[in-house]
């Protein structure tokens, strides 16, 4: 083991990203017809994108982000996802994690099979599960470490909304009358004290605490996080902020402690699928297919979006509604795998079983 | 009345990998008739003694002090997780809300005893048992001062003031007195025709003086100091009392038959387990069950079922959770392990984090037990938040089957096809979520 050993975290987003407000792509002529409501003004613009590149723009509230871009530290991949063209979550975020395909989820992930390949450290297992239960992606046989924090958390506005739906439902109006209250007084706190109050979130914190142990010389080497709470359904424009604000937080934890380290890391921030093109008539956005992904940390050859842009067309969306994919997330992976962790070509279809025919998205590292 | 609604409103609610029981009548009668013991656990002299060793350790070493308190807690939770007989330990809940003995010191080592001790034994026996082992336990005794509750003519405050001319006389404190009127027996009554006068009370306290713990000596737990008692004849709502301890036990004795006493508890126990207006049909049908049958509570446990039983239930769940019920529910619909460390002592932080940390009663009078007292805004945040974290303890559970554990015949359609995979847009966005949607649905609030 030795300090410049590189590192890898996935952090998975439950709920599905909308990619096309996090990443949007302000330069395709059709965005405003489908979505205005969920759009941010243009670069430069009060309260506009971060510009990356001249046709997207990164979410207004990922300055950390926008920053590591800046610093060639950062690639943005857009109309990426996997083989699967399922709307389910469930189904999606377990075929994205083990890798699976198009069908039949595994129980183990894709970073449990990696962990074969990668030497654990003295005392020490070389994987990390980040939080109080291990995401699908790094669970399996092969054994890893984990650290977990006891406080309460607190759930995402859009799961709060999803509360109080089903309680409006309800005969029992007391509880309702509770819930809606206790939502409003929220909505308005985050509201009034804005991204001040998301940063100190239990999710910073295990970044924060990944990237101790990680950026240690005899830690662990891989770790996996996750983040719910992106299915925004409804009043995205409200609820989407606290998400990007947590994330960009939480990636810049990982910079900040990784010190030294980060030179020697990359961070694959992905989610099981994309957001309809469309806006819906509840201020949000329902289930799509092509999402947005990124590519951060210091061993990354940054400052650059790749996507082979599909278009919003009419004639060019999937199914006629949907951003399409253009990436299989699993070539980016084939090129972290063989250019970051050093991986022969056994090792990667291990880790990434029938994907010999998919050629690896490769120079994604300097 | 369905076995689900007995169990969710009787007992702490179904637990996941149990089936419910197929008869809900003949649930309640065989644990009422074959009640399973108390959960062990230190006695008050065995506490009592690790509470001197720890205070003599000059090293400052509180060790015993406070694993006996953990042991404690862990052991009411794992017990409230496990038990088939949720509705012996729910009638225990009761009584012990009914004392609700707070404070700290020396008290919080004997709450769990206090448990074990004064009311496991008598939760089906009598009622005038329960209010005597109650009345005298250390705890109470403790909590409620009558350890310097001095006769004002006793032995002890004539020898004091003879010694101590300067300072202020040894004398009563009414603490205990007052609180076994109003809260334990006869309650006050109403304001133009009060049930006892200050007088009272204060032969009450001369009744009461002289009943007190042994902390440091032999024999470590309840004893009568003849010297602390005040001489002479007491006269308490009209009877006489003759000097000495025996009083105690005849005054608790006429307290336990007093029919505003029977009327008082019948009222308690109808709000706490029926419904928040105590309906009037339910508590005469406790009051009868009292009165009759000799103070006997197993047959009052009897009737508040079938009572309440017979009862339409509009709507159909009615019954506010308090954020115990909540934790204990929620825990055991997610088939939380009661030999797992951890998640027992989760569930007795769970307690605090909610506002109602496991036997700290705030007040001598217990714990909210109706909805308008226990719903806050933040409160119910905290209850979003709560859900939320423990749903992340559970990532591997169907939640279609953690639904039908949960909420039985009250599962909402509209929440359960939430769970399809075929849902489209309505579907929940993962596990955590869909536990999350259960327990803070309406239905699950509800018991």
């Amino acid at each position: 083991m030795s300090a410049t050993d590189p590192r890898l975290v996935v952090v998975v987003l439950r709920g599905a990203m909308d990619g096309l407000a996090v990443l949007q792509p302000y330069g395709d002529a059709n965005l405003p017809g489908l979505r205005a409501p969920l759009c941010k003004p243009q670069p430069g613009a009060s309260g506009g994108l971060f510009d990356l590149g001249g046709f997207f723009g990164l979410h207004p509230l990922m300055p950390k982000l926008a920053g590591m871009y800046q610093d060639g530290q950062a690639i943005a991949f857009h109309a990426i996802g996997g083989p699967y063209r399922t709307r389910s979550h469930f189904e999606a975020q377990a075929l994205m994690e083990s890798a699976a395909g198009i069908t039949n989820a595994s129980p183990d992930g894709f970073l449990n099979r990696m962990l074969a390949y990668v030497p654990d450290g003295p005392s020490v297992e070389a994987g990390l599960a980040v939080g109080n239960t291990a995401p699908h992606v790094i669970r399996g046989p092969e054994d890893y470490g984990g650290i977990s924090k006891a406080d309460l958390d607190r759930p995402p506005s859009s799961l709060m909304l999803r509360v109080a739906e089903f309680a409006a439902l309800s005969e029992r109006p007391f509880w309702w009358g509770l819930v809606d209250e206790a939502l409003q007084a929220r909505l308005y706190a985050w509201g009034v004290t804005g991204s001040f109050i998301y940063s100190p979130t239990q999710f910073v914190a295990e970044a924060q605490q990944a990237a101790m142990l990680l950026a240690r010389d005899d830690g662990p080497r891989v770790a996996a996080l996750d983040l719910v709470g992106w299915d925004t359904h409804a009043r995205q424009n409200e609820v989407l902020p606290e998400m990007v604000t947590q994330l960009d937080a939480a990636l810049g934890a990982l910079r900040d402690g990784l010190g030294a380290a980060w030179a020697h890391t990359a961070v694959f921030v992905i989610s099981e699928f994309g957001r309809r093109a469309a806006a819906n008539g509840a201020g949000g956005s329902d289930h799509g297919t092509g999402g947005a992904a990124f590519l951060v940390g210091g061993a990354v050859d940054g400052g650059r979006v790749i996507a082979d842009w599909p278009g919003l067309g009419a004639g060019q969306l999937y199914a006629g509604m949907d951003l399409d994919i253009s990436t299989d997330y699993r070539a980016v992976l084939k090129g972290v795998l063989a250019e970051h962790m050093g991986f022969d070509a056994a090792e990667v279809e291990a880790t990434l079983p029938g994907t010999l025919g998919l050629s690896a998205v490769s120079g994604l590292f300097t | 009345m369905t076995p689900y609604d007995t169990l969710a409103r009787f007992g702490y609610g179904p637990r996941l990998g149990e089936p419910l029981p197929t008869d809900s009548m003949a649930w309640i009668l065989n644990q009422v008739w074959v009640p399973e013991p108390a959960p062990a656990g230190k006695s008050t002299r065995d506490v009592l003694m690790d509470h001197k060793k720890d205070k003599l350790n000059l090293a400052g070493f509180d060790g015993m002090i406070a694993v006996n308190i953990s042991a404690d807690r862990e052991g009411w939770a794992k017990h409230r997780l496990a038990t088939r007989q949720g509705y012996i330990a729910r009638l225990v809940d009761f009584w012990m809300h009914h004392f609700s003995v707070g404070g700290g010191g020396h008290v919080i080592t004997m709450k769990g005893a206090f448990e074990r001790e004064a009311v496991w034994p008598n939760v089906l026996g009598r009622l005038d048992d329960m209010l005597r082992a109650g009345l005298t336990h250390p705890a109470m005794l403790m909590f409620l001062d009558n350890d310097s509750n001095i006769g004002p003519t006793s032995q002890t405050a004539l020898a004091w003031a003879t010694s101590n001319p300067t300072k202020p006389p040894k004398g009563r404190n009414e603490n205990l007195a007052r609180e076994t009127l109003e809260l334990y027996t006869v309650s006050p009554g109403p304001a133009d025709a009060p049930h006892y006068t200050h007088a009272d009370i204060t032969a009450v306290a001369d009744i009461l003086s002289g009943h007190t713990v042994a902390l440091t000596v032999e024999p470590f737990g309840y004893e009568f100091h003849a010297a602390d008692h005040e001489p002479g004849v007491k006269l308490v709502m009209g009877e006489t009392y003759m000097p000495g301890p025996d009083a105690l036990p005849a005054l608790i004795d006429v307290l336990a038959h007093d029919h505003r006493t029977l009327w008082h508890i019948a009222r308690k126990m109808a709000q706490y387990f029926h419904d928040d207006s105590a309906p009037p049909s339910l508590v005469s049908s406790l009051y009868a069950a009292l009165s009759s049958a000799g103070n006997n509570l197993e047959c009052a446990a009897i009737v508040l079922y079938t009572a309440a039983a017979g009862m339409a239930l509009t709507p159909p769940v009615s019954k506010y959770k308090s954020p115990q019920d909540l934790v204990l529910s929620f825990a055991r619909a997610c088939g939380a392990n009661p030999e797992h460390r951890q998640t027992v002592a989760r569930v007795v932080s769970a307690l605090g984090q909610l506002g109602q940390p496991l036997w700290a009663f705030g007040q001598p009078n217990g714990w909210p037990v109706t909805a308008d007292e226990w719903a806050s805004t933040e409160g119910t945040a905290r209850r979003l938040d709560w859900v939320y974290t423990w749903a992340k303890w559970y990532p591997t559970l169907d939640p279609r089957a953690v639904a039908q554990v949960a909420l039985g015949p009250h599962a909402p359609p509209e929440l359960l096809a939430a769970f399809d995979g075929d849902a489209g847009p309505e579907e929940v966005a993962s596990l955590r979520e869909a536990l999350t949607l259960i327990a803070c649905s309406a239905e699950f609030m509800h018991r």
